[in-house]
């Protein structure tokens, strides 16, 4: 009985797994460059270098997944595609491009799931992220940190966090230009140029979206009745049309090396509804940008610091929903960030934290709040038996406007004989309410200014195995998430949230990579996850939580060369309940996708494409019942122009 | 050469930070795990339980404190049922001969071991009609609770018998707390509450079996009329069905969230369950059910949002809340139901406030003297509170001429229930009222106003009403956090539900007026019927099931 096992508070005790398929370590913390990202080559075992906030140097021991996105064809056509590949994910999908999507990490709720781009927060503090305001073609590669390693970001990450890594100059000129058309009137197409100079280098990324949206389902008119004909049904006002810039420079200043990081993007689609209540007329507009600057130097006693800020502004209208007034929310958010690390000794990685930070949101209610954040981090990781074992304590303690967290966490690595590594993890984070939650009311829902924070005490442990081909990691998790927010009803229409639930997730992680020849590698990843509520009434007690499926598999092949080379992807769920007293459950899916590709030009290079996605058709719905697009096809074709560099 | 210096610094380090470390995890401690009760319950075993110590008998005043038989706990007390009287410390039956009509005197016996006991009197034999004699007692076996349906068939606590079969009198769906409780019209007697599904939203009675429609479970369950026991067959329901009817062998819901009606039957081959033993139904019917299955369906389209429905005649009558109307089905063939007249309720006057454009949104309808009242939420869509006096719609269902009826604004703004008195003289409506708080920042709520019970006569004139608030009860106008909602109608008696905090308020009526049994006047408080939420603080009586 794991549901009993996980009722008991010992997570001290629980045997948890982490992993990593790449080992960025503390010892790298005495490094005072900052280079260039590069993309890593599918089968590659190690990271990029990694900037100070990135998962892989600020928690050198957790369980972290590296998730490259691939540059030649664009297959995947957003963020949450590409980070439902690792393990310990799952994405609830409204269905469609450019539709809502948002992340759970290892079962906590998807406001608890901190999202990054270049660590540039993308989420104020508790509110959730979607990744579908995203392109994919921006970023290289994505990590994502599971487990208790959240905690050490600050408020939000119960669950962990996404590190969206974006895209960098590569050496010399070059220029590139990228279409795709598909199903459901699909087209995407991105812009791109690359330059470098002495001392410094620039990309600009332009990516636009515009989807039809509208792709037929099957409804079931008369759900009572077993055995009636269904309805072929279109799913309308499912469109979405996007455009974003994205623009990265480089430079060295003296012995300082910066960058400057801008990104802006407006999107417009429609609110499809649920398909019992559809929307045909419901629609949001979001724009937003952001900026960051970044600071790097290292000095001569082996110190190294960074210095960073960044602002982010999202401006969200909505409109024509029905049973609700038209509304609109401004979030901002701004922050600066000391990042220093100090290798002591040649044994003992220190590294030092201070964030200052403002959140805010302006809404049509009579409350707008505001709130300052603070956070110190204090980390170290001491190195054993010439760094075959490490040890890595780290404490963070935040100030969010008036709540205060305190994220404790506590890691060990050690390398093992014949290429196996064991990680283990165990530690706290905290998640402080939203200010939707706290302040704002948003028609029927009232906000609750008495919320106190939800909190997660995770554990892991882990194995991993390293060959010149391959990497297999096994490991296991749990969770205890404590006062949990729900909006509860409130008599006699209306709702409000409370906190009052815990829940406790537990589960194992698989992920391994083969690399076989020069011409076939292999990836999978399988999760598999209990969840239960641990304390509510009898008719909850223990139910399993609602849209957490047990079972989670990916697997992907890359058979060929450039001049003709494949893929095909296998993505399996379980089914998940829809409600709390589990009486209500969503289906198991899989689906497969396939796609073949060439590179038949080399100067200038020209590629092309086609995919299939839900190769088999397979009518499947996620989330509280939304329909997922059926069977498309996409083609795509790329030109990139290289340049004679000077340098 | 590795040394104790090279290790001291890391050591002295690490020593720190897991220090801090484990200080930091020791302050916060584990999560609280474990079964959570509903406010005024307590877990008195672990066994995933929780009790009503106010009313279980076998939980009265303290955990595993057990009332002896023919005792009942109200209250937290061990008290003699309703029925039976106390003699010597005995709860016993003045029906038993040995106490025939009342305690004896001490040492004596009332009736001779050759008399019967009938009406409180010792006589030689049974005399009135439809009497039937049990060892020494007359009884009357379709209401005897000590004789219910057959000799020796003793009801069980706060049940009574109703045509020979131990049933409850009232039955209260407690929605928030996912309940069912029963009470005692006599005494008001309530029973402990029985988990049944998670949400029961609407309650009714087909072959004697009590069916539960779910809200959340999106379930109709069959349970045993007492005990509450499910069945295993429970039939799927579709997204939030809010009220269920049972007409013969036909169970009609309204799924308010797919927008459809729903019809099911129960099959005419299942053996039906006897409950004659008052407790295990005779004919072990526990593993099976009624064998309702639903037969047919109507989709109104999305929106429409079928929120009740009520039976005249072939057809059936649903207010659809989104639409603005009231759907006509005929269902002379209830496997093939077809739509017929829609009445627009937009068409009724709705008395908006200053500034203000309501919506009717229909919420309930019942046909009474050839006329269809619909009791309109007549809300301002902007904000969802009431946006018009009480009002109600009316429907001549001859002509389908639409017209509404005028509740005022005094204690009857949101009309939500409606029913007529057993004669169809009288009709009640429960008005919820309006609610209202402190606003930015904290919300914090206010309590209800405008909110009450009210009578009209056959001219549709107010002749009688009732309101919860109270000049005195407290400073902010005096009106008791009590919304009333759906409501059961017993002889001249109503049962009404409490949409806030799970009260039940005991309505008599006489002629037009409407006086307290239970409720707020005079310094009393209505029956808790159904536990708080520990989360919320509230409670949301779903429904209120009258037996016949």
């Amino acid at each position: 009985m794991l549901s009993r096992r996980i009722a008991r508070p010992t997570l001290g005790l629980a045997f948890i797994a982490a992993f990593v398929l790449t080992g960025a370590t503390r010892a790298r913390a005495g490094e005072t460059r900052l280079e260039p990202v590069t993309v890593p080559l599918p089968g590659a075992l190690t990271p990029a270098p990694t900037t100070s906030e990135s998962p892989a140097r600020r928690d050198p021991t957790g369980a972290l997944s590296v998730i490259p996105v691939p540059d030649t064809l664009a297959e995947a056509k957003d963020v949450s595609e590409v980070l439902a590949q690792a393990p310990g994910v799952v994405i609830q999908d409204v269905g469609g491009l450019g539709q809502s999507k948002a992340v759970q990490l290892r079962g906590a709720s998807s406001n608890a799931a901190l999202v990054y781009l270049d660590g540039i927060p993308l989420n104020g503090a508790g509110a959730i992220s979607d990744l579908s305001l995203l392109p994919a073609a921006d970023f290289e590669r994505i990590e994502v940190l599971r487990g208790g390693g959240g905690g050490l970001y600050g408020s939000g990450g119960l669950g962990g966090v996404v590190n969206l890594v974006s895209r960098a100059p590569r050496p010399g000129t070059h220029a590139w230009a990228e279409a795709t058309y598909g199903s459901f009137a699909s087209t995407l197409a991105q812009l791109g140029a690359s330059t470098d100079w002495t001392g410094g280098s620039a990309i600009l990324l332009l990516d636009g979206l515009d989807t039809g949206g509208d792709f037929p389902y099957l409804y079931d008119p008369l759900q009572a009745l077993p055995g009636n004909a269904l309805d072929l049904r279109h799913r309308a006002n499912n469109d979405a049309h996007e455009g974003s810039g994205f623009l990265k420079v480089r430079e060295r200043l003296g012995t300082w090396t910066t960058e400057l990081l801008v990104q802006a993007g407006a999107m417009s689609r429609g609110l499809a509804g649920t398909v019992d209540l559809p929307q045909f007329a419901a629609r949001q507009q979001t724009d937003q940008a952001l900026l960051g600057l970044r600071a790097e130097h290292g000095f001569a006693n082996g110190l190294e610091l960074t210095l960073r800020g960044y602002g982010r502004r999202e401006h969200d209208a909505f409109t024509k929903i029905a049973y609700s007034r038209d509304t609109w929310q401004v979030q901002t958010v701004a922050g600066l960030a000391a990042d220093a690390t100090w290798l002591v000794g040649g044994f003992n990685g220190l590294s030092a934290s201070l964030e200052v930070g403002s959140d805010a949101l302006r809404n049509p209610s009579p409350v707008q709040p505001h709130r300052f954040t603070l956070g110190a981090l204090l980390e170290d990781e001491l190195l054993f038996f010439a760094g075959a074992l490490s040890l890595a304590p780290a404490f963070r303690v935040d100030q969010v406007g008036a709540l205060t967290g305190v994220s404790p966490k506590l890691g060990v690595r050690g390398t093992l004989p014949r290429g196996f590594e064991v990680r283990g993890n165990v530690g706290q984070a905290f998640r402080a309410p939203s200010f939707l939650e706290l302040y704002v009311e948003q028609g029927q829902l009232l906000p609750n200014p008495t919320l106190k924070p939800e909190r997660a005490l995770s554990a892991d442990l882990g194995v991993t195995h390293l060959t010149r081909t391959t990497a297999l990691t096994v490991a296991g998790f749990a969770s205890e998430y404590e006062n949990l927010i729900q909006y509860e009803y409130e008599p006699p229409f209306r709702a409000r949230p409370y906190n009052f639930s815990t829940a406790g997730v537990a589960g194992l992680e698989v992920e391994g990579k083969w690399t076989a020849t020069a011409w076939l590698s292999v990836r999978a990843s399988y999760t598999f996850q209990r969840s239960a509520d641990l304390h509510d009434e009898p008719r909850y007690y223990l139910k399993t939580l609602p849209n957490h499926p047990e079972h989670r598999v990916f697997a992907r092949a890359d058979p060929g060369v450039t001049l003709l080379h494949g893929h095909a992807e296998v993505l399996y769920q379980s089914a998940q309940t829809l409600n709390r007293s589990a009486s209500l459950s969503l289906p198991e899916r899989v689906f497969v996708n396939a796609g073949l590709a060439s590179e038949f030009l080399r100067h200038p290079a020209v590629s092309v494409g086609v995919e299939a996605k839900n190769l088999f058709d397979v009518r499947a719905a996620d989330y509280d019942g939304y329909p997922l697009p059926g069977r498309a096809f996409y083609a795509t074709a790329r030109v990139t122009l290289d340049f004679p560099s000077h340098h | 050469m590795l040394s104790w210096r090279n290790f001291r610094i890391p050591l002295l380090a690490a020593a720190v930070v897991t220090a801090v470390l484990v200080s930091g995890a020791a302050l916060t401690g584990c999560p609280t795990t474990g079964i959570r009760c509903s406010k005024n319950l307590t877990p008195c075993s672990n066994n995933g339980t929780c009790s009503d110590l106010q009313n279980d008998e076998n939980n009265c005043g303290g955990c595993a404190v057990a009332c002896p038989a023919a005792e009942v706990c109200t209250k937290g007390a061990c008290v003699c049922s309703s029925g039976t009287v106390l003699c010597d410390g005995k709860c016993v039956n003045p029906n038993d001969p040995l106490y025939c009509g009342g305690c004896p005197a001490t040492g004596t016996l009332k009736c001779t071991n050759t008399q019967v006991c009938e009406a409180g009197a010792c006589k030689v034999n049974c005399e009135a009609v439809g009497v039937a004699q049990c060892g020494q007692s007359c009884v009357v076996l379709a209401e005897d609770a000590q004789n219910c349906g057959a000799c020796g068939n003793v009801c069980g606590a706060k049940q009574t018998c109703h045509a020979g079969v131990c049933q409850y009198d009232v039955v209260v769906a407690c929605l928030t707390a996912g309940q069912l409780v029963g009470v005692d019209d006599a005494s008001l007697a309530q029973t402990a509450g029985v988990n049944v599904g998670t949400e029961p939203v609407s309650l009714g009675l087909l072959a004697n079996t009590l069916l539960s429609l779910d809200g959340a479970d999106q379930h109709l369950y069959e349970a045993h009329p007492t005990t509450f026991e499910q069945f295993t067959e429970a039939p799927a329901v579709e997204k939030f069905p809010n009220h269920l009817l049972v007409d013969g062998d036909y169970v009609y819901v309204a799924n308010s969230g797919t927008s459809t009606l729903e019809i099911l039957k129960r099959n005419g081959t299942a053996v039906l369950p006897t409950y004659f033993d008052g407790g295990t139904p005779v004919g072990g019917l526990l593993d099976g059910g009624l064998g309702l299955v639903p037969v047919s369906e109507l989709a109104f389209g999305a929106f429409a949002s079928p929120e009740t429905v009520t039976k005249v005649g072939n057809f059936l009558y649903l207010p659809l809340n989104g639409l603005n109307t009231v759907a006509e089905v005929n269902i002379t063939d209830p496997l093939h139901p077809t739509l017929g007249r829609s009445f627009d309720m937009s068409k009724v006057p709705l008395n908006p406030f200053p500034g203000v454009t309501p919506v009717a949104f229909p919420w309930m309808a019942l046909a009474r003297g050839g006329q269809l009242y619909v009791a309109l939420n007549n809300l301002d869509p902007t904000t969802y509170k009431p946006g018009g006096n009480g009002t109600l719609g009316k429907v001549n269902l001859s002509t389908g001429a639409v017209s509404g009826v005028d509740l005022g604004k005094d204690l009857c703004l949101n009309a939500y229930w409606l029913s007529t008195s057993p004669d169809g003289g009288n009709l009640y409506v429960s008005c919820s009222g309006s609610t209202r708080d402190t606003g930015a920042p904290n919300y914090t709520n206010l309590g209800t106003t405008q909110q009450g019970v009210m009578v009209l006569d056959a001219n549709d004139v107010r002749q009688g009403s009732w309101s919860p608030c109270v000049a005195s009860s407290d400073a902010d106008g005096g009106c008791h956090y009590f919304s009333p909602g759906r409501f059961g109608v017993k002889g001249n008696r109503l049962y009404v539900g409490d949409n806030s905090f799970g009260g039940l308020v005991v309505l008599d009526v006489d002629g037009g007026s409407l006086s307290e049994r239970s409720g707020f006047h005079g310094g009393g408080v209505p029956l808790q019927a159904c536990p708080l939420s520990v989360k919320t603080n509230n409670s949301n009586v779903g429904d209120v099931l009258v037996t016949p």
